[in-house]
Protein backbone atom coordinates (compact mmCIF):
# COMPACT_ATOMS: atom_id res chain seq x y z
CA UNK A 1 0.00 0.00 0.00
CA UNK A 2 1.22 3.41 -0.80
CA UNK A 3 2.19 5.70 2.01
CA UNK A 4 -0.59 8.21 1.31
CA UNK A 5 -3.21 5.46 1.28
CA UNK A 6 -2.01 4.21 4.64
CA UNK A 7 -2.23 7.71 6.06
CA UNK A 8 -5.72 8.10 4.64
CA UNK A 9 -6.86 4.75 6.01
CA UNK A 10 -5.47 5.44 9.47
CA UNK A 11 -7.01 8.91 9.37
CA UNK A 12 -10.36 7.46 8.37
CA UNK A 13 -10.17 4.91 11.19
CA UNK A 14 -9.35 7.57 13.74
CA UNK A 15 -12.17 9.72 12.40
CA UNK A 16 -14.65 6.86 12.56
CA UNK A 17 -13.53 5.99 16.07
CA UNK A 18 -13.84 9.59 17.18
CA UNK A 19 -17.32 9.82 15.69
CA UNK A 20 -18.28 6.58 17.44
CA UNK A 21 -17.03 7.86 20.76
CA UNK A 22 -18.85 11.12 20.15
CA UNK A 23 -22.16 9.41 19.40
CA UNK A 24 -21.77 6.96 22.27
CA UNK A 25 -20.86 9.69 24.72
CA UNK A 26 -23.40 12.27 23.64
CA UNK A 27 -24.63 13.61 26.92
CA UNK A 28 -28.34 14.04 27.53
CA UNK A 29 -29.69 17.24 26.06
CA UNK A 30 -29.59 20.09 28.54
CA UNK A 31 -31.02 23.58 28.33
CA UNK A 32 -32.02 26.46 30.57
CA UNK A 33 -35.79 26.91 30.76
CA UNK A 34 -38.12 29.34 32.50
CA UNK A 35 -41.44 28.88 34.22
CA UNK A 36 -43.81 31.05 36.23
CA UNK A 37 -44.08 30.82 40.01
CA UNK A 38 -46.73 33.28 41.19
CA UNK A 39 -45.65 36.61 39.68
CA UNK A 40 -42.01 35.51 39.50
CA UNK A 41 -40.10 33.81 36.71
CA UNK A 42 -37.97 30.88 37.83
CA UNK A 43 -35.00 29.65 35.81
CA UNK A 44 -34.15 25.99 35.74
CA UNK A 45 -31.68 23.60 34.17
CA UNK A 46 -33.58 20.93 32.24
CA UNK A 47 -31.96 17.70 31.06
CA UNK A 48 -33.76 15.27 28.75
CA UNK A 49 -32.81 11.63 28.24
CA UNK A 50 -31.73 10.59 24.74
CA UNK A 51 -34.52 8.11 24.16
CA UNK A 52 -37.89 9.15 22.70
CA UNK A 53 -41.23 8.80 24.44
CA UNK A 54 -42.39 9.70 27.91
CA UNK A 55 -40.10 9.44 30.92
CA UNK A 56 -40.45 9.84 34.65
CA UNK A 57 -39.44 13.30 35.90
CA UNK A 58 -37.35 14.43 38.86
CA UNK A 59 -37.21 17.87 40.47
CA UNK A 60 -33.62 18.50 41.58
CA UNK A 61 -33.12 20.94 44.48
CA UNK A 62 -29.76 22.59 45.11
CA UNK A 63 -27.67 23.01 48.25
CA UNK A 64 -27.14 26.34 49.97
CA UNK A 65 -24.55 27.17 47.28
CA UNK A 66 -27.23 27.65 44.64
CA UNK A 67 -27.64 26.13 41.18
CA UNK A 68 -23.96 25.37 40.60
CA UNK A 69 -22.15 22.91 38.34
CA UNK A 70 -22.31 20.06 40.86
CA UNK A 71 -26.11 20.17 41.01
CA UNK A 72 -26.30 20.38 37.22
CA UNK A 73 -24.05 17.32 37.09
CA UNK A 74 -26.46 15.43 39.36
CA UNK A 75 -29.31 16.38 37.00
CA UNK A 76 -27.20 15.08 34.08
CA UNK A 77 -26.56 11.82 35.89
CA UNK A 78 -30.26 11.36 36.56
CA UNK A 79 -31.07 12.04 32.90
CA UNK A 80 -28.54 9.36 31.95
CA UNK A 81 -30.65 7.03 34.06
CA UNK A 82 -33.67 7.86 31.92
CA UNK A 83 -35.32 10.68 33.83
CA UNK A 84 -36.31 14.17 32.75
CA UNK A 85 -34.41 16.16 35.38
CA UNK A 86 -35.32 19.75 36.28
CA UNK A 87 -32.84 21.54 38.56
CA UNK A 88 -34.51 24.78 39.56
CA UNK A 89 -32.80 27.94 40.78
CA UNK A 90 -34.29 29.03 44.11
CA UNK A 91 -31.80 31.92 44.32
CA UNK A 92 -32.86 33.84 41.20
CA UNK A 93 -29.43 33.65 39.59
CA UNK A 94 -27.13 33.96 42.59
CA UNK A 95 -24.49 31.28 43.13
CA UNK A 96 -22.08 31.28 46.05
CA UNK A 97 -18.56 29.89 46.23
CA UNK A 98 -17.83 31.14 49.74
CA UNK A 99 -19.63 29.61 52.77
CA UNK A 100 -20.43 33.05 54.20
CA UNK A 101 -22.15 34.11 50.98
CA UNK A 102 -23.97 30.78 50.78
CA UNK A 103 -25.27 31.22 54.33
CA UNK A 104 -26.51 34.70 53.49
CA UNK A 105 -28.34 33.45 50.42
CA UNK A 106 -29.93 30.62 52.38
CA UNK A 107 -30.92 32.96 55.18
CA UNK A 108 -32.47 35.42 52.74
CA UNK A 109 -34.69 32.83 51.11
CA UNK A 110 -38.41 33.26 51.89
CA UNK A 111 -39.57 29.72 52.60
CA UNK A 112 -43.05 30.44 51.28
CA UNK A 113 -41.62 31.53 47.92
CA UNK A 114 -39.57 28.35 47.76
CA UNK A 115 -42.62 26.18 48.37
CA UNK A 116 -44.36 28.06 45.55
CA UNK A 117 -41.34 27.57 43.25
CA UNK A 118 -41.31 23.84 43.96
CA UNK A 119 -45.02 23.36 43.33
CA UNK A 120 -44.62 25.31 40.10
CA UNK A 121 -41.63 23.11 39.16
CA UNK A 122 -43.81 20.06 39.62
CA UNK A 123 -46.52 21.56 37.41
CA UNK A 124 -43.96 22.56 34.80
CA UNK A 125 -42.54 19.02 34.60
CA UNK A 126 -46.05 17.55 34.50
CA UNK A 127 -46.86 19.80 31.53
CA UNK A 128 -43.84 18.68 29.47
CA UNK A 129 -44.68 16.27 26.65
CA UNK A 130 -41.62 14.11 27.51
CA UNK A 131 -42.81 13.52 31.09
CA UNK A 132 -45.13 10.88 32.52
CA UNK A 133 -46.97 13.13 34.97
CA UNK A 134 -47.86 10.24 37.27
CA UNK A 135 -44.18 9.49 37.82
CA UNK A 136 -42.57 12.63 39.20
CA UNK A 137 -40.13 12.56 42.09
CA UNK A 138 -37.87 15.00 43.91
CA UNK A 139 -34.33 15.00 45.26
CA UNK A 140 -32.37 17.56 47.24
CA UNK A 141 -29.17 17.92 49.21
CA UNK A 142 -28.52 20.00 52.32
CA UNK A 143 -30.98 22.92 52.26
CA UNK A 144 -32.53 21.35 49.16
CA UNK A 145 -33.02 18.08 51.04
CA UNK A 146 -35.26 19.85 53.51
CA UNK A 147 -37.19 21.37 50.62
CA UNK A 148 -37.50 17.98 48.94
CA UNK A 149 -39.43 16.86 52.02
CA UNK A 150 -41.50 20.04 51.94
CA UNK A 151 -42.42 19.09 48.39
CA UNK A 152 -43.64 15.70 49.64
CA UNK A 153 -45.82 17.53 52.20
CA UNK A 154 -47.27 20.02 49.74
CA UNK A 155 -47.58 17.89 46.59
CA UNK A 156 -49.74 14.80 47.26
CA UNK A 157 -49.10 13.40 43.76
CA UNK A 158 -45.33 13.28 44.23
CA UNK A 159 -44.30 9.66 43.56
CA UNK A 160 -40.83 9.55 45.14
CA UNK A 161 -38.81 11.80 47.45
CA UNK A 162 -35.12 11.69 48.27
CA UNK A 163 -33.58 13.75 51.08
CA UNK A 164 -29.84 13.98 51.57
CA UNK A 165 -28.95 15.52 54.94
CA UNK A 166 -31.91 17.92 54.95
CA UNK A 167 -34.13 19.11 57.80
CA UNK A 168 -37.08 16.86 58.54
CA UNK A 169 -40.61 17.88 59.53
CA UNK A 170 -41.73 17.09 63.07
CA UNK A 171 -45.37 18.18 62.96
CA UNK A 172 -47.59 15.06 62.88
CA UNK A 173 -50.08 16.93 60.68
CA UNK A 174 -47.34 17.58 58.10
CA UNK A 175 -46.13 13.99 58.25
CA UNK A 176 -49.71 12.79 57.74
CA UNK A 177 -49.80 14.72 54.45
CA UNK A 178 -46.79 12.86 52.99
CA UNK A 179 -47.97 10.37 50.36
CA UNK A 180 -44.70 9.63 48.59
CA UNK A 181 -42.16 7.01 49.69
CA UNK A 182 -39.12 8.66 51.26
CA UNK A 183 -35.46 7.70 50.89
CA UNK A 184 -32.92 9.49 53.07
CA UNK A 185 -29.13 9.58 53.40
CA UNK A 186 -27.55 11.22 56.44
CA UNK A 187 -24.14 11.61 58.05
CA UNK A 188 -23.75 10.47 61.66
CA UNK A 189 -21.49 13.46 62.38
CA UNK A 190 -23.86 16.11 60.99
CA UNK A 191 -24.02 18.76 63.71
CA UNK A 192 -27.35 20.22 62.65
CA UNK A 193 -29.28 17.08 61.72
CA UNK A 194 -28.41 14.56 64.37
CA UNK A 195 -29.02 10.80 64.30
CA UNK A 196 -31.64 11.42 67.00
CA UNK A 197 -33.57 13.69 64.64
CA UNK A 198 -33.31 11.07 61.87
CA UNK A 199 -34.58 8.33 64.17
CA UNK A 200 -37.43 10.53 65.40
CA UNK A 201 -38.54 11.22 61.83
CA UNK A 202 -38.29 7.55 60.92
CA UNK A 203 -40.42 6.57 63.94
CA UNK A 204 -43.01 9.25 63.19
CA UNK A 205 -43.23 8.13 59.55
CA UNK A 206 -43.58 4.46 60.45
CA UNK A 207 -46.17 5.23 63.13
CA UNK A 208 -48.16 7.04 60.46
CA UNK A 209 -47.88 4.01 58.14
CA UNK A 210 -45.62 5.78 55.64
CA UNK A 211 -42.91 4.25 53.47
CA UNK A 212 -39.49 5.41 54.67
CA UNK A 213 -35.91 4.19 54.22
CA UNK A 214 -33.28 6.27 56.01
CA UNK A 215 -29.60 5.43 56.25
CA UNK A 216 -27.07 7.05 58.55
CA UNK A 217 -23.43 6.80 57.46
CA UNK A 218 -20.85 6.46 60.22
CA UNK A 219 -17.76 8.58 59.82
CA UNK A 220 -19.61 11.00 57.53
CA UNK A 221 -20.90 14.49 58.29
CA UNK A 222 -22.70 17.25 56.50
CA UNK A 223 -22.52 17.23 52.66
CA UNK A 224 -20.52 14.00 52.46
CA UNK A 225 -21.73 13.30 48.91
CA UNK A 226 -20.16 16.41 47.37
CA UNK A 227 -16.47 16.15 46.29
CA UNK A 228 -16.21 19.95 46.44
CA UNK A 229 -16.59 19.60 50.20
CA UNK A 230 -12.94 18.59 50.33
CA UNK A 231 -12.72 17.95 54.06
CA UNK A 232 -16.08 16.25 54.39
CA UNK A 233 -16.37 14.22 51.17
CA UNK A 234 -16.67 10.48 51.83
CA UNK A 235 -16.34 8.69 48.45
CA UNK A 236 -17.50 5.26 49.64
CA UNK A 237 -20.52 6.60 51.48
CA UNK A 238 -21.29 8.89 48.53
CA UNK A 239 -21.16 5.96 46.08
CA UNK A 240 -23.41 3.87 48.31
CA UNK A 241 -25.87 6.74 48.68
CA UNK A 242 -25.96 7.23 44.89
CA UNK A 243 -26.65 3.52 44.36
CA UNK A 244 -29.48 3.72 46.85
CA UNK A 245 -30.89 6.76 45.03
CA UNK A 246 -30.73 5.06 41.62
CA UNK A 247 -32.40 1.90 42.95
CA UNK A 248 -35.08 3.86 44.80
CA UNK A 249 -36.05 5.96 41.78
CA UNK A 250 -36.06 2.86 39.56
CA UNK A 251 -38.43 1.13 41.97
CA UNK A 252 -40.75 4.08 42.54
CA UNK A 253 -40.72 5.85 39.18
CA UNK A 254 -40.03 3.18 36.55
CA UNK A 255 -42.28 0.36 37.70
CA UNK B 1 -47.03 25.69 56.87
CA UNK B 2 -49.40 23.87 59.14
CA UNK B 3 -49.87 25.47 62.45
CA UNK B 4 -49.97 23.29 65.51
CA UNK B 5 -52.05 24.73 68.27
CA UNK B 6 -50.10 24.61 71.48
CA UNK B 7 -52.08 24.71 74.66
CA UNK B 8 -50.89 26.91 77.47
CA UNK B 9 -51.96 24.11 79.76
CA UNK B 10 -49.19 22.03 78.24
CA UNK B 11 -46.58 24.14 79.93
CA UNK B 12 -44.85 22.01 82.50
CA UNK B 13 -41.81 22.01 84.64
CA UNK B 14 -40.55 25.51 85.17
CA UNK B 15 -37.23 25.04 86.82
CA UNK B 16 -35.12 27.75 88.27
CA UNK B 17 -31.47 26.97 88.04
CA UNK B 18 -29.94 29.87 89.84
CA UNK B 19 -28.14 32.77 88.27
CA UNK B 20 -30.13 35.02 90.57
CA UNK B 21 -28.28 38.26 90.75
CA UNK B 22 -28.29 39.90 94.12
CA UNK B 23 -27.95 43.49 92.99
CA UNK B 24 -31.45 44.94 93.03
CA UNK B 25 -30.96 47.13 89.99
CA UNK B 26 -29.91 44.27 87.77
CA UNK B 27 -32.39 41.89 86.21
CA UNK B 28 -32.80 38.39 87.52
CA UNK B 29 -31.97 35.76 84.94
CA UNK B 30 -32.70 32.06 84.99
CA UNK B 31 -32.92 29.01 82.80
CA UNK B 32 -36.54 28.18 82.11
CA UNK B 33 -37.96 24.96 80.68
CA UNK B 34 -41.29 24.92 78.87
CA UNK B 35 -43.12 22.34 76.78
CA UNK B 36 -43.29 22.65 73.01
CA UNK B 37 -45.35 19.79 71.61
CA UNK B 38 -43.83 16.65 73.09
CA UNK B 39 -40.46 18.32 73.72
CA UNK B 40 -39.10 20.37 76.57
CA UNK B 41 -37.29 23.50 75.47
CA UNK B 42 -34.69 25.26 77.57
CA UNK B 43 -34.75 29.02 77.36
CA UNK B 44 -33.29 32.03 79.11
CA UNK B 45 -35.62 34.27 81.10
CA UNK B 46 -34.67 37.69 82.44
CA UNK B 47 -37.01 39.58 84.76
CA UNK B 48 -37.15 43.28 85.63
CA UNK B 49 -36.38 44.16 89.22
CA UNK B 50 -39.62 46.10 89.68
CA UNK B 51 -42.76 44.26 90.75
CA UNK B 52 -46.15 44.44 89.06
CA UNK B 53 -47.22 43.76 85.49
CA UNK B 54 -44.83 44.23 82.61
CA UNK B 55 -44.77 44.10 78.89
CA UNK B 56 -42.86 41.06 77.57
CA UNK B 57 -40.50 40.33 74.69
CA UNK B 58 -39.53 37.05 73.05
CA UNK B 59 -35.93 36.95 71.83
CA UNK B 60 -34.97 34.69 68.92
CA UNK B 61 -31.28 34.10 68.33
CA UNK B 62 -29.34 34.38 65.07
CA UNK B 63 -27.69 31.63 63.04
CA UNK B 64 -25.00 31.09 65.68
CA UNK B 65 -27.50 30.09 68.37
CA UNK B 66 -28.23 31.37 71.87
CA UNK B 67 -24.85 32.91 72.50
CA UNK B 68 -23.69 35.04 75.43
CA UNK B 69 -24.49 38.04 73.24
CA UNK B 70 -28.10 36.86 72.89
CA UNK B 71 -28.34 36.47 76.66
CA UNK B 72 -26.83 39.91 77.15
CA UNK B 73 -29.50 41.43 74.89
CA UNK B 74 -32.14 39.55 76.87
CA UNK B 75 -30.87 41.01 80.15
CA UNK B 76 -30.73 44.49 78.61
CA UNK B 77 -34.41 44.24 77.70
CA UNK B 78 -35.23 43.19 81.27
CA UNK B 79 -33.27 46.20 82.50
CA UNK B 80 -35.59 48.30 80.34
CA UNK B 81 -38.56 46.87 82.22
CA UNK B 82 -39.60 43.95 80.02
CA UNK B 83 -40.02 40.31 80.92
CA UNK B 84 -37.58 38.93 78.39
CA UNK B 85 -37.58 35.30 77.23
CA UNK B 86 -34.92 34.02 74.82
CA UNK B 87 -35.94 30.78 73.12
CA UNK B 88 -33.27 28.27 72.16
CA UNK B 89 -34.28 26.87 68.76
CA UNK B 90 -31.06 24.82 68.65
CA UNK B 91 -31.69 22.80 71.82
CA UNK B 92 -28.54 23.85 73.63
CA UNK B 93 -26.13 24.00 70.71
CA UNK B 94 -24.09 27.11 70.04
CA UNK B 95 -22.03 27.41 66.86
CA UNK B 96 -18.26 27.62 67.23
CA UNK B 97 -17.76 28.84 63.65
CA UNK B 98 -19.76 29.89 60.59
CA UNK B 99 -19.77 26.36 59.15
CA UNK B 100 -21.40 25.00 62.26
CA UNK B 101 -23.81 27.95 62.32
CA UNK B 102 -24.89 26.97 58.83
CA UNK B 103 -25.35 23.33 59.78
CA UNK B 104 -27.40 24.27 62.82
CA UNK B 105 -29.53 26.77 60.89
CA UNK B 106 -30.16 24.26 58.11
CA UNK B 107 -31.07 21.58 60.63
CA UNK B 108 -33.93 23.45 62.30
CA UNK B 109 -37.32 22.12 61.20
CA UNK B 110 -39.53 25.11 60.33
CA UNK B 111 -42.53 23.57 62.01
CA UNK B 112 -40.65 22.92 65.23
CA UNK B 113 -39.29 26.47 65.44
CA UNK B 114 -42.74 27.99 65.02
CA UNK B 115 -44.14 25.57 67.59
CA UNK B 116 -41.41 26.63 70.04
CA UNK B 117 -42.25 30.30 69.60
CA UNK B 118 -45.98 29.73 69.91
CA UNK B 119 -45.36 27.72 73.08
CA UNK B 120 -43.11 30.48 74.43
CA UNK B 121 -45.79 33.05 73.63
CA UNK B 122 -48.37 30.89 75.43
CA UNK B 123 -46.05 30.67 78.41
CA UNK B 124 -45.63 34.44 78.56
CA UNK B 125 -49.29 35.29 78.11
CA UNK B 126 -50.20 32.89 80.93
CA UNK B 127 -47.85 34.60 83.40
CA UNK B 128 -49.67 36.78 85.88
CA UNK B 129 -46.97 39.43 85.76
CA UNK B 130 -47.21 39.80 81.95
CA UNK B 131 -49.54 42.32 80.37
CA UNK B 132 -51.17 40.08 77.71
CA UNK B 133 -51.79 42.81 75.18
CA UNK B 134 -48.16 43.91 75.26
CA UNK B 135 -46.01 41.05 74.04
CA UNK B 136 -43.45 41.59 71.31
CA UNK B 137 -40.70 39.64 69.57
CA UNK B 138 -37.20 40.40 68.30
CA UNK B 139 -35.11 38.10 66.10
CA UNK B 140 -31.85 38.27 64.19
CA UNK B 141 -31.11 36.40 60.95
CA UNK B 142 -32.84 33.01 61.09
CA UNK B 143 -34.55 34.26 64.26
CA UNK B 144 -36.02 37.19 62.34
CA UNK B 145 -37.69 34.85 59.88
CA UNK B 146 -39.27 32.94 62.74
CA UNK B 147 -40.23 36.19 64.50
CA UNK B 148 -42.20 37.06 61.38
CA UNK B 149 -43.72 33.58 61.33
CA UNK B 150 -44.93 34.23 64.87
CA UNK B 151 -46.39 37.56 63.69
CA UNK B 152 -48.26 35.66 60.97
CA UNK B 153 -49.58 32.94 63.28
CA UNK B 154 -50.17 34.87 66.52
CA UNK B 155 -52.60 37.77 66.04
CA UNK B 156 -52.12 38.94 69.64
CA UNK B 157 -48.46 39.80 69.03
CA UNK B 158 -48.05 43.56 69.55
CA UNK B 159 -44.60 44.32 68.09
CA UNK B 160 -42.05 42.60 65.85
CA UNK B 161 -38.41 43.52 65.30
CA UNK B 162 -36.31 41.72 62.69
CA UNK B 163 -32.72 42.03 61.61
CA UNK B 164 -31.23 40.67 58.39
CA UNK B 165 -33.84 37.99 57.92
CA UNK B 166 -35.80 36.64 54.99
CA UNK B 167 -39.16 38.29 54.34
CA UNK B 168 -42.38 36.39 53.64
CA UNK B 169 -43.93 36.92 50.21
CA UNK B 170 -47.17 34.96 50.29
CA UNK B 171 -50.04 37.53 50.18
CA UNK B 172 -52.17 35.31 52.43
CA UNK B 173 -49.42 35.21 55.05
CA UNK B 174 -48.68 38.93 54.76
CA UNK B 175 -52.35 39.76 55.27
CA UNK B 176 -52.25 37.98 58.63
CA UNK B 177 -49.57 40.25 60.12
CA UNK B 178 -51.09 42.73 62.57
CA UNK B 179 -48.08 43.70 64.67
CA UNK B 180 -46.05 46.73 63.62
CA UNK B 181 -42.69 45.66 62.18
CA UNK B 182 -39.30 47.34 62.54
CA UNK B 183 -36.39 45.88 60.56
CA UNK B 184 -32.66 46.40 60.05
CA UNK B 185 -30.75 45.27 56.98
CA UNK B 186 -27.10 45.58 56.05
CA UNK B 187 -26.78 46.70 52.44
CA UNK B 188 -23.64 44.61 51.90
CA UNK B 189 -25.30 41.28 52.48
CA UNK B 190 -26.26 39.05 49.61
CA UNK B 191 -29.77 37.79 49.19
CA UNK B 192 -32.23 40.33 50.56
CA UNK B 193 -32.58 43.18 48.11
CA UNK B 194 -34.35 46.53 48.13
CA UNK B 195 -37.17 45.23 45.94
CA UNK B 196 -38.03 42.58 48.51
CA UNK B 197 -37.82 45.10 51.35
CA UNK B 198 -40.10 47.54 49.53
CA UNK B 199 -42.58 44.81 48.56
CA UNK B 200 -42.83 43.73 52.19
CA UNK B 201 -43.28 47.29 53.46
CA UNK B 202 -45.90 48.05 50.82
CA UNK B 203 -47.86 44.89 51.58
CA UNK B 204 -48.17 45.86 55.25
CA UNK B 205 -48.62 49.59 54.80
CA UNK B 206 -51.49 49.25 52.32
CA UNK B 207 -53.35 47.47 55.11
CA UNK B 208 -52.49 50.20 57.60
CA UNK B 209 -49.90 48.09 59.41
CA UNK B 210 -46.75 49.95 60.33
CA UNK B 211 -43.63 48.63 58.60
CA UNK B 212 -40.29 50.41 58.80
CA UNK B 213 -37.34 48.51 57.31
CA UNK B 214 -34.04 50.37 57.52
CA UNK B 215 -30.94 49.79 55.46
CA UNK B 216 -27.38 50.38 56.70
CA UNK B 217 -25.11 51.18 53.74
CA UNK B 218 -21.80 49.99 55.18
CA UNK B 219 -23.08 46.97 57.09
CA UNK B 220 -23.38 43.28 56.34
CA UNK B 221 -25.71 40.57 57.57
CA UNK B 222 -24.39 40.31 61.13
CA UNK B 223 -23.54 43.91 61.98
CA UNK B 224 -25.35 43.97 65.32
CA UNK B 225 -23.60 40.93 66.72
CA UNK B 226 -20.86 41.98 69.12
CA UNK B 227 -19.35 38.50 68.90
CA UNK B 228 -18.81 38.74 65.14
CA UNK B 229 -15.31 40.20 64.97
CA UNK B 230 -15.49 40.73 61.21
CA UNK B 231 -18.98 42.07 60.63
CA UNK B 232 -19.74 43.93 63.86
CA UNK B 233 -20.35 47.65 63.27
CA UNK B 234 -20.60 49.32 66.67
CA UNK B 235 -22.16 52.60 65.53
CA UNK B 236 -24.78 50.94 63.31
CA UNK B 237 -25.49 48.36 66.00
CA UNK B 238 -26.01 51.08 68.61
CA UNK B 239 -28.31 53.00 66.27
CA UNK B 240 -30.38 49.88 65.54
CA UNK B 241 -30.65 48.98 69.22
CA UNK B 242 -31.75 52.50 70.17
CA UNK B 243 -34.51 52.29 67.58
CA UNK B 244 -35.51 48.86 68.87
CA UNK B 245 -35.90 50.20 72.40
CA UNK B 246 -37.85 53.22 71.19
CA UNK B 247 -40.09 51.02 69.03
CA UNK B 248 -40.83 48.63 71.89
CA UNK B 249 -41.45 51.56 74.25
CA UNK B 250 -44.07 52.94 71.86
CA UNK B 251 -45.64 49.60 70.93
CA UNK B 252 -45.63 47.75 74.22
CA UNK B 253 -46.13 50.26 76.98
CA UNK B 254 -49.62 50.67 78.34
Amino acid sequence: MKQWMRVLAVGALIGAAALGVYVWATPPKSQMVEYKSGDDTVHAYLVLPDSPGRHPGIVVIHEYWGLNDWVKEQAQKLAEQGYVALALDLYRGAVATDPGDASELMRALPHDRTTRDLEAAYSYLASRPEVDKNKIGSIGWCMGGGYSLQMAIHEPKLAACVVNYGAMPTDPADIARIQSPILGNFGADDRGITPDAVHAFESAMKAAGKSVDLKIYDGAGHAFENPNNTAGYRPDAAADAWNRIVAFFAKTLKS
Amino acid sequence: MVRLAVSAAGIVCVSLLGCVVSLAARPRAEILHFASGSEVVASYLALPSASGRHAAILIVHGDDGMTEWTKEKTRELATQGYIALAVDLYRGKVAADSEEAHELARGVPDDRALRDLEAAFAYLIARRDVSPAHIGVIGWQIGGWFALQLAIHEPRLAACVISNSALPTDPADLSRIHAPVLGHFGAKQRGINQDQIKAFEDALRTRGVQANLKTYPDAGSDFENGLDSIQYKPADAAAAWAQDLDFFARSLRE
